[in-house]
C-alpha cells in the first residue's frame, strides 16, 4: 500500500521469499524500473521484485537509501550544511565499505542493479568485479567468474596468438 | 548437421554456437546474461578486454560481436602526427599523459627499411604508411624513387609490403596520392587499400587500384 508517513509518500516493495520493505518513494525512485512504474501508476500496491531475495533487496535498499538525493521539496538538505566534495567523498567512503561483501553477495548485487536499473550501483559492483579481475590470469578469472574454458586446444592457441600483444 | 553448421557462419548470435561447441555447458555458462557480461566488460581497458577474449568462447563472440563495440571501451589514448623537415618525423601526442602505447618512429621500418615513409589513413588499429626507397644518387629526382605502400599493425609490430601498383601513378601524384585503409577485425582479419588514380590534366579521378589482404 502506497502510505503516507511524515509527509513522505511511502512504497512498498515485495521480495519473492515474502519479505516486504517499506521506503520512501524517493528512494525506491533511484530505480529507474521503479520509477517507470510509479510513473506509470503502476504502483498503487505493493511491488513484487522478482529474482531478488530479501537479503539481497535489503543491500539495495541500503544503497538507495545512502544514495538518494538529499536535497527535495521536502526535509532539510544536507548539503546546505556539508560541502559537496566532502559529501562525496564520504560516500565513496561508505560505497568502499558497502561493497566489501562475498563474491556471490556481489555477483547478486549487480544482477539486482541490473534488473532494477540503478546505475551507480551497477557501475560500483561491476568495477569493483574488474578491479578484481583484470590483472589476474585467464584461469584466475575463469574460476572466479565460474565460466569454463571451452576452447579446444588448437583454438584456444590460435586466439592467444592473435592477441598476444594484450599479454605483455 | 552438414548444413547447420554451414549457416553458423552466418549467424551473428552467438548462441547457436556456444550450443554446438562441445565444451560449452548450460550450468556455468547461464550464470550471467550476456547483458550483464558486457556491463562488466564495459569498463575494463581496452588491453585487458583482448586478453579476456582467451577466456572462453562465449566472451570471444561477445566482445568481437560488431553489435556489442559500441559498448566496449575505446579509449582515445592520443594521437599520431607527422612533422616535415627534409623527411617525415613521427610523433605521439598522449591525451591521457600516458606513454605511447608504441614507438611511433616505427623502428623496425625506418630508417633502416625505408627513406621516407608518410602516413596515409589509419583504420581500427592498422597503420598505412606510403613509404619510399630514394634513389640515392639523384635525391631529388622523385620520379626515380621507388613508392610502395606499407600497411603495419603499432601494437604486434606486423607490417607488410604491399606489391607494386599495376599502373604507376603519374609524378605530380607519387607524394600527394589519395589512398585509403579499410579494415574491421569483428568482420575479417583481411584489410584492403584503395588508391585512387587521378589524371594529370584535370583533377579527376580515373580510376582506383584494390589491394586485398
Amino acid at each position: 500500500m502506497a502510505t503516507r508517513e511524515a509527509g513522505k509518500k511511502m512504497i512498498m516493495l515485495k521480495s519473492p521469499d515474502g519479505m516486504e520493505f517499506e521506503v520512501e518513494e524517493a528512494v525506491a525512485m533511484e530505480s529507474q524500473t521503479i520509477r517507470k512504474m510509479i510513473e506509470d501508476d503502476c504502483a498503487d500496491t505493493a511491488i513484487l521484485i522478482p529474482n531478488i531475495n530479501s537479503k539481497i533487496l535489503s543491500r539495495v535498499i541500503e544503497y538507495c537509501n545512502k544514495h538518494v538525493p538529499t536535497t527535495g521539496a521536502t526535509g532539510a538538505a544536507a548539503s546546505d550544511t556539508v560541502a559537496p566534495a566532502a559529501l562525496a567523498e564520504d560516500l565513496k567512503i561508505w560505497d568502499a565499505e558497502f561493497i566489501k561483501v562475498n563474491r556471490a553477495t556481489r555477483f547478486n548485487l549487480i544482477q539486482a542493479a541490473s534488473y532494477l536499473n540503478i546505475k551507480g550501483l551497477l557501475d560500483l559492483t561491476s568495477q569493483t568485479t574488474i578491479d578484481t579481475i583484470s590483472d589476474n590470469s585467464l584461469e584466475e578469472i575463469r574460476s572466479f567468474l565460474s565460466t569454463k574454458n571451452d576452447y579446444l586446444p588448437e583454438e584456444e592457441q590460435t586466439i592467444r596468438r592473435e592477441n598476444q600483444w594484450a599479454f605483455q | 548437421m552438414e548444413e547447420a553448421d554451414k549457416g553458423e557462419v552466418f549467424e551473428r548470435n552467438n548462441k547457436s554456437r556456444l550450443d554446438s561447441h562441445p565444451g560449452a555447458t548450460a550450468g556455468t555458462a547461464c550464470r550471467f546474461t550476456d547483458d550483464l557480461i558486457l556491463e562488466i566488460l564495459s569498463r575494463i581497458p581496452a588491453r585487458s578486454l583482448h586478453r579476456f577474449k582467451c577466456v572462453s568462447v562465449r566472451w570471444r563472440d561477445l566482445i568481437a560481436d560488431p553489435a556489442n563495440r559500441k559498448k566496449l571501451p575505446q579509449t582515445l589514448a592520443g594521437f599520431l602526427y607527422t612533422t616535415t623537415v627534409g623527411c617525415n618525423r613521427h610523433h605521439f601526442a598522449s591525451v591521457s599523459c600516458g606513454a605511447a602505447p608504441f614507438d611511433p618512429s616505427l623502428p623496425y621500418l625506418q630508417p633502416g627499411k625505408y627513406k621516407d615513409m608518410a602516413q596515409v589513413d589509419a583504420c581500427n588499429g592498422l597503420l598505412l604508411y606510403l613509404s619510399s626507397s630514394k634513389n640515392m644518387v639523384n635525391p631529388w629526382a622523385w620520379a626515380e624513387d621507388d613508392f610502395r605502400f606499407v600497411v603495419c599493425n603499432p601494437a604486434t609490430g606486423r607490417w607488410v609490403e604491399l606489391p607494386p601498383q599495376p599502373q604507376a601513378p603519374a609524378d605530380r601524384f607519387r607524394y600527394n596520392c589519395m589512398a585509403g585503409l579499410a579494415f574491421d577485425p569483428a568482420v575479417s582479419s583481411h584489410f584492403h587499400v584503395f588508391c585512387f588514380e587521378e589524371t594529370t590534366v584535370e583533377t579527376y579521378m580515373t580510376g582506383v587500384n584494390i589491394y586485398s589482404s
